[in-house]
């Protein structure tokens, strides 16, 4: 027995060995060392019952009732009428804003607060309707348009703007025409606090809209539960 | 004939007589055919995955993960057999799991003998065990508890379960080589383990070669 007298295998191999693996199996040297190895070869024996034990360790029934299918996939939600709505609201409630936020500017413009800041740009854009009017108004608008540009109104731009505020007052805020007014000693106060009080009422009007806008979103917006489809 | 497991004992699952048929029909989408499946290898299932966690909710939610992972799939499946490819699907929910706990390699369950309300009921599944391969059965799965981690489931996954040295390395994302080495070296600690109830092992079987 010369063999016993060769150094064993490392164990790992054996235990590789005891696995079946191709590798370790096909090792003469070792084939030939556990022949023979009174320590090796019971080792490998006892190693491969141990596996042969582990292949049988039987199923184990669950320790709970498993879910044993995932649950049918909700069918694609139809959004309903109130999360329509309550999808609007947002929008809304934005727009809401913007129109109290676009009514107080213009209530502050047309109340003087801004009106030295805007009364340039409101010059220009009289000076450009004037520019568009009837044939017969050309000479006299092409004069209102100079002194607006100017800054510095002539008397016979103040007839002009007359007959431009009559026209125009249901579809351009009027405050415009009337914001140079500030300036020349020739307008009369009581026609300019009357013009100031009708120029604030489409401002003002927008500014309600708004905040009610506002409102009926918001109230919308908490009213309608989020999951109404 | 579904094909017959060589690595699939008696105390295992057998596969369903048409299996096949019930296959085919859950790929097509027929729900009951799926959940006739699942139940009948839910066993299966939660065995492998309760011996990789070694915790029973835990194991329960790997298993349930793996038949949504299974759900999905099953149109893709292509034949083999199925309990292995269910085992495959499981082995990685449960992986999922052990890499989110992130526990050391090194680190080993709580010890099974004195906490042996844990080991789950098997004596529905295994009727005519005789009462000492049970115990030999509660002893094996006691020791597996004590093995280091990266050892228990590489043994886990290729002894008890029979999947090759590939099979393992792919599931637990491990290097070949790695894997080769945490199975030979759980087998021999495994083996000292056990030591204390050779008798069970070694007086029952007689290697004839």
């Amino acid at each position: 027995m010369t063999m016993q007298n060769l150094p064993h295998p490392d164990d790992e191999r054996l235990a590789a060995y005891a696995g079946g693996d191709r590798d370790v199996m096909d090792d003469a040297t070792l084939v030939a060392h556990l022949a023979t190895c009174d320590r090796c070869r019971p080792l490998v024996d006892e190693l491969s019952i141990l596996r042969g034990a582990l292949a049988e360790l039987p199923d184990l029934a669950p320790s709970r009732p498993l879910r044993l299918i995932p649950p049918v996939p909700a069918p694609a939600a139809t959004p309903g009428v109130g999360s329509w709505l309550r999808r609007l609201t947002a929008p809304a409630m934005a727009a809401g804003a913007g129109l109290v936020l676009v009514g107080a500017i213009g209530i502050g413009a047309t109340s003087g607060f801004l009106s030295q800041a805007s009364s340039a740009m409101f010059d220009n854009r009289e000076g450009l309707q004037g520019a568009g009017a009837p044939e017969s108004e050309a000479t006299a608008s092409d004069t209102a348009l100079t002194p607006g540009v100017k800054g510095s109104p002539t008397p016979s731009s103040n007839e002009t703007k007359g007959g431009v505020v009559d026209s125009a007052s249901a579809s351009e805020p009027p405050s415009a025409r009337f914001s140079p007014d500030a300036s020349p000693a020739g307008s009369d106060a009581t026609e300019h606090v009357r013009g100031r009080s009708t120029d604030e009422q489409p401002w003002l009007t927008l500014l309600i809209a708004g905040a009610g806008i506002f409102v009926a979103a918001t109230a919308l917006r908490f009213t309608i539960s989020p999951r109404a489809g | 004939m579904p094909p017959r497991d060589p690595a699939n004992p008696a105390s295992r699952t057998a596969p369903l007589a048409d299996e096949e048929a019930v296959i085919a029909r859950a790929a097509n989408g027929d729900r009951a055919a799926f959940t006739q499946l699942i139940e009948h290898y839910q066993s299966a299932c939660y065995g492998l995955a309760w011996r990789l966690l070694g915790d029973p909710d835990q194991a329960a939610d790997a298993a349930q993960d793996a038949f949504v992972h299974a759900y999905d799939a099953i149109a893709k499946y292509r034949g083999g057999l199925f309990r292995s490819w269910l085992l495959r699907i499981t082995a990685n929910a449960s992986y999922d799991i052990l890499r989110r706990a992130q526990r050391k390699p090194t680190t080993t369950l709580p010890d099974a003998e004195e906490g042996e309300a844990e080991l789950p009921d098997r004596s529905a599944l295994d009727p005519e065990a005789e009462a000492g391969r049970s115990e030999l059965y509660r002893y094996l799965d006691a020791a597996l508890r004590r093995l280091p981690e990266d050892q228990r489931t590489a043994v886990v996954l290729c002894d008890v379960y029979g999947m090759d040295y590939g099979e393992v390395a792919e599931a637990t994302e491990s290097a070949l080589g790695t894997v080769k080495s945490r199975i030979h070296r759980g087998r021999l600690r495994l083996r000292e383990l056990m030591a204390e109830h050779r008798e069970l092992f070694m007086n029952e079987r007689r290697l004839d070669r």
